[in-house]
This record gives structure tokens, sequence and C-alpha cells, in this order.
């Protein structure tokens, strides 16, 4: 019910300052959102979720915030001549009616300084700066036996933002 | 849905390279040793030897298996996650999972050391011969011992950790072939990367590097791949 609301404070913010060039903008549909509880000692952690971009219009992720952690940043993890590579993202690109998953060993936001520690159970929330606008997702934390059992069936929040751009 | 690699890459700076891969493993052994001429039998021997483990390449799945006298673990002097010095010895006696990596990792290290718990797990169930597994911090200036140790904890408190002075664990990744590059964050100094190599070793009782385990690191291949070269000839 929250998320509705904030979208749609989204929306008319949206409506209201940016109507000009930012009308047909839509902003992604998430799911699957999910972080896995960190070991106590670390102080980061990374946000994975599903996107996609329903508009026909491409969308630049541009930024990310959360109240959770000192600091948010997009990252790409890869592994290149058997090194394994984190790399920060200034912008990601999702095109008309791509899908982009933020997955283990690949896009993910990564959370440095996390305020405290992540429980199972528990949810954060993080802010999507995006070209359509600001999407905020809360993220459920899981147990990783829960993220290696089911990878693909967690923090299933269906979001519909097409409405809310208009 | 898909993954894709494109997407702006930020061109960060490289802060310093503290260890360099002093060649990637088995390239020598790839492009093959130069017959020893001086003893006919000592060719036949090595002949037999690349045999069989050409033999043994062909059953394994991720892995690369290395001859035996490729690498083994020379001494060194390190701090284990109870502060406890720690020597090339922990490796005697009993097989070795090596896995090199750092706790600021939140992505690609806590999956893996998942994995090896699978692993761990699965090789019990089975009722077969369990490997040591070792986490061998790169970073181990943020990675003290007593940070290793709550870390590990959280996995298996069975599993070995290793940090310590970071010119010897220099020397020990580099010794054994790991990279480990530093990234710095200039927005956020604190916060740097590590970027390391993300391959397993597989160490034999005797200290020996028996194989590189390759990633993706999946449960099922790394049981498949350890049970093949544990019971293989050496």
């Amino acid at each position: 019910m929250n998320l509705l609301k904030l979208s749609g404070l989204a929306g008319l913010a949206i409506c209201g300052a940016l109507v000009s060039n930012l009308a047909f903008a839509e902003l992604p549909q998430v799911s699957n959102a999910r972080v896995i509880q960190p070991p106590p000692s670390a102080n980061v952690a990374a946000a994975y979720f599903d996107l996609t971009n329903p508009s026909d219009q491409s969308l630049e992720i541009s930024g990310v915030v959360s109240d959770a952690a000192d600091r948010a940043e997009l990252h790409l993890s890869k592994v290149e001549n058997d090194v394994a590579k984190m790399v920060k993202q200034d912008q990601i690109t999702l095109d008309a009616g791509e899908s982009l998953a933020f997955e283990q060993g690949s896009y993910h936001v990564m959370l440095m300084g996390l305020n405290e520690e992540l429980i199972a159970g528990s949810s954060l929330q993080i802010t999507l700066q995006t070209s359509a606008g600001e999407l905020v997702i809360t993220v459920p934390v899981i147990t990783p036996d829960d993220a290696t059992a089911m990878p693909d069936s967690h923090g299933d929040k269906h979001l519909k933002h097409g409405h809310d751009t208009k | 849905m898909r993954t894709r690699s494109k997407g702006s890459v930020t061109p960060f700076v490289i802060m310093a390279i503290v260890a360099i891969a002093l060649g990637v493993f088995a390239f020598e052994w790839i492009n093959g040793k130069p017959a020893n001429t001086d003893s006919g039998a000592q060719s036949v021997a090595d002949a037999s030897a690349k045999a069989d483990l050409a033999a043994l390449q062909e059953t394994l799945k991720t892995s690369l298996a290395l001859p035996l006298d490729f690498k083994h673990i020379d001494s060194f002097s390190l701090l284990d996650k109870n502060a406890l010095p720690v020597d090339e010895t922990v490796f005697e006696d009993r097989w070795s999972i090596v896995f090199f990596g750092y706790t600021h990792c939140p992505d690609v290290c806590p999956i893996t050391l998942q994995v090896m718990k699978n692993v761990v797990a699965e090789l019990e169930q089975l009722g077969k011969p369990e490997p040591q597994i070792v986490f061998v911090s790169v970073d181990p200036v943020r990675d003290t011992s007593e940070v290793l140790k709550k870390y590990i904890a959280y996995f298996d408190d069975d599993f070995v950790g290793i940090t310590g002075d970071q010119n010897n664990m220099h020397d020990f990744t580099r010794s054994l072939g790991i990279v480990a590059s530093f990234t710095a964050n200039d927005e956020d100094p604190e916060n740097y990367i590590v970027d390391h190599t993300a391959s397993l070793l597989l160490i034999d009782p005797q200290r020996r590097v028996r194989a590189k385990v390759t990633p993706p690191h999946e449960v099922e291949s790394i049981v498949s791949d350890y049970l093949t070269i544990i019971a293989a000839p050496s």
C-alpha cells in the first residue's frame, strides 16, 4: 500500500514538474526483490531484483540511495580472465521493453556501511533514480539457504507503475 | 530474464596492483613442457604422466587438473581466524579447497562460501571424505582475524580462515598465482574494491596444487571433480 502511495506521489511529482519531457516515461516494473542476509561482521550487502521497462522509450538508471546504508552504488560483478571483478556503474540503460535481472554474479545494488544488521524477515528500502523518476523498492531480507533453494521465487512484489506517470 | 554485459562502465582509478599472477596456471602444461631428452626412461615416465593427466582431465566438469609436480604450497607465516600463527602445515594430511576473497565483497564471496558449505554437506551425505575449506583473505588489512572469524562462523565454524601481514599475504597469494588488485573508491576511500582470482584451488595432503576449480562454482560440479581427483593416481 505504502509503495502504491509512494509511486503515486512520484507520479504526481512527475506530472507537475516534468510533464514536458517525460510525459510518456514509465517507471520500470519490479519483481523478485531480495537481499541476502550478510554475515554479522560484514558491513556490506547486495540487493537484487528484476526490472522490466514497459514503455516504448529507453530508460536510464542513474543512481541509487538507501537509508539502510551510508552509501549505495550500482555495481556489476563479472569474471574476466579468471578474475572476479566488481565495477561501479554510473548509469544503466534499459531499452524499450527490455528486462534486466539484478542478480548474484551480475548487476546489483551494493550497500556499503550498513546502518544496522540485516536480519532475514525484515526489509529495507532502496530508491532508484531513473529518467522516469524515482522508484522506491521494498527489499525483503532472506537467508542464504532461501536464496540457494529458491533463487527466483522470493519477494515477488510485482508493482505496476503504468498509470502513475500519465 | 536475460542478463547483459552492456551498460556504461565507470573508468575507475586503479590505485595499486598488489599482486600479479605469475602466470596462468596450466599454460605451461597445456602448451606442453619440452620432453626430457636426458633419459629415455624419464621420457617414458613423462609421457605416461601426461597421458594420465589428459585422461583425468577428460572426466572433470569445471576443473583444470594440474601435473603432480606443477606447484606445491611453500612455507608461509600468516594468522588464522583465531589470531594464531598458521603455516604451510595446515595443508598437510588432508585435502583442502581454498577460496580467495574478502569480507567487504557482498556478491560473489558470500555465494561461494555458501556453495562451499553445501559441498561439505553433500559429501557428508554421500559418506565421502570431506575436504578442509580454507578462506584466504586478499584484503588482510580490513579482514582482521576477528572479522574473519565472525564472517566464517556464519557459514561453517569449521572453515579455516587465513589473514595476517599484508606483505606476507602478498607473497603467499603470488606464489600460488593468485591475483588481488585494489580499486580505489574516490568518493568513499574506506570502501575500496578488491578484484581477485575467481578459481578455487584443490590442494592434496602433500600440499600439492592438484587442480584449479574454475567458475561458475556449483555444488554438483565441485563435488564431482573433487571426488574424481582424490581418487586419481598420484
